[in-house]
């Protein structure tokens, strides 16, 4: 393994191209089921893209005030001949609007601790984000028009309530890349009153990188 | 107690993933956000000198140029920097207080946790520790919560915290 901590491996501009197009079908189709599930109107943003290497780590933002605030990290993983993480990512704020949503309750973000969530708070939040995952990587399926088998797809989503640095280092550290590529997928969501600011961020490792360019590309 | 209590924010200094950096007070060396990661620190109390890696990987496996701030990136290159800056400072290793913080592990049950780096980083820096003879003071390790920390250049302690600003230890 080694990271690399201090340059940039560019990816393939084309396959940029196409994880955008991947981007605007998924960002399409979650906000639909978001719809359905919270029996609201729901409106969208333009995704923003970005594409993250490592040294990019330490000084990502995604909308906490400080940098010691956690996020909550929702991972999916496939399996099999293309390997992807989906990491949907929520900041305190959005985290705060979900809960309103599904529990009802007026819920001050400011005041929210993370530590003392309920198991049904963490369940909402981790099956709303898994349906977000779910989506994006059916989107992805389509793209490279290919359908992934069962046992390839996730099995339970892992919610991770940290700070973006300790969760995106470790998750570099142990995938057995030389580089890891991010692409980050920002767009809001409008329902309602309210603003939601997920990220979601796609992390295919290197073969799946080599693998999509050839499927896409010859 | 709250993240930064009592401390003048202007004083901190960054040690990102990989780095290893050396001073003196009043400044305080900090690392947001260890995960699967583990900072070593070495303090020399009379002189009040202070020194952090900031370990990513377990021992160095293949050649990969390292420029000197990035000696922290692997157990190894980093136990070996820590070891130089003793040297060079004339410092007697038996007057370093050593601690460990961090190799959490974040992600139960992920197959994205089957190189279990969060052990491997704990198991390669002890193994450097005993080729080189050294002793550990205090450790705060494991886990499955990301630790944040100050490491004090005063007097060379460190408080752990996690996220959210949460105080979970001083060692």
């Amino acid at each position: 393994v080694v990271l690399n901590l201090s340059e940039k491996n560019d990816l393939p501009s084309e396959l940029i191209d196409a994880l955008q197009e991947v981007g605007n079908i998924g960002a399409g189709h979650a906000a639909n089921a978001l719809a359905d599930i919270l029996n609201r109107r729901i409106d969208l943003s333009l995704p923003k893209f970005n594409i993250l290497s490592l040294e990019d780590l330490s000084t990502v933002s995604w909308g906490n005030k400080n940098e010691w605030d956690p996020y909550a990290f929702i991972m999916v993983e496939t399996k099999g001949f293309f390997k992807f993480v989906v990491l949907v990512i929520f900041n305190k704020e959005t985290l705060g609007s979900i809960l309103k949503l599904v529990s009802g309750e007026n819920i001050d973000p400011t005041n929210l601790d993370f530590d003392e969530l309920s198991k049904f708070d963490q369940s909402a939040i981790t099956e709303i984000g898994n349906i977000l995952a779910l989506h994006y990587l059916t989107a992805i399926g389509d793209f490279l028009e290919i359908k992934f088998k069962d046992e390839e797809l996730p099995t339970q989503p892992s919610l991770v309530i940290e700070t973006s640095e300790a969760v995106l280092l470790s998750l570099a550290a142990n995938s057995s890349a030389d580089f890891m590529h991010l692409i980050s997928i920002e767009c809001d969501i409008f329902a309602s009153d309210m603003i939601l600011k997920p990220v979601v961020a796609l992390i295919p490792d290197n073969n799946t990188i080599i693998r999509a360019r050839e499927r896409l590309f010859s | 107690l709250s993240f930064f209590e009592n401390i003048d924010t202007s004083l901190l200094k960054h040690v990102l993933a990989g780095n290893i950096k050396h001073d003196k007070p009043p400044y305080i060396l900090q690392i947001l956000g260890l995960g699967s990661c583990v900072a070593i620190t070495f303090y020399h109390q009379k002189t009040k000198s202070g020194i952090m890696a900031h370990v990513v990987l377990p021992a160095r496996d293949r050649d990969d140029i390292l420029t000197p701030e990035f000696k922290g990136k692997y157990a190894n290159t980093a136990v070996e920097e820590l070891i130089n800056w003793t040297k060079k400072n004339k410092f007697d290793l038996s007057e370093i207080k050593v601690k460990l913080v961090g190799g959490a592990k974040m992600f139960k049950n992920s197959v994205s946790d089957v190189l279990n780096i969060s052990e491997r980083n704990i198991e390669s820096i002890k193994e450097e520790f005993f080729k080189y003879n050294i002793k550990i003071d205090k450790t705060e390790l494991g886990g499955t919560k990301g630790r944040s920390i100050l490491f004090n250049l005063e007097n060379g302690e460190i408080r752990i915290f996690h996220a959210g600003g949460k105080l979970k230890a001083i060692i």
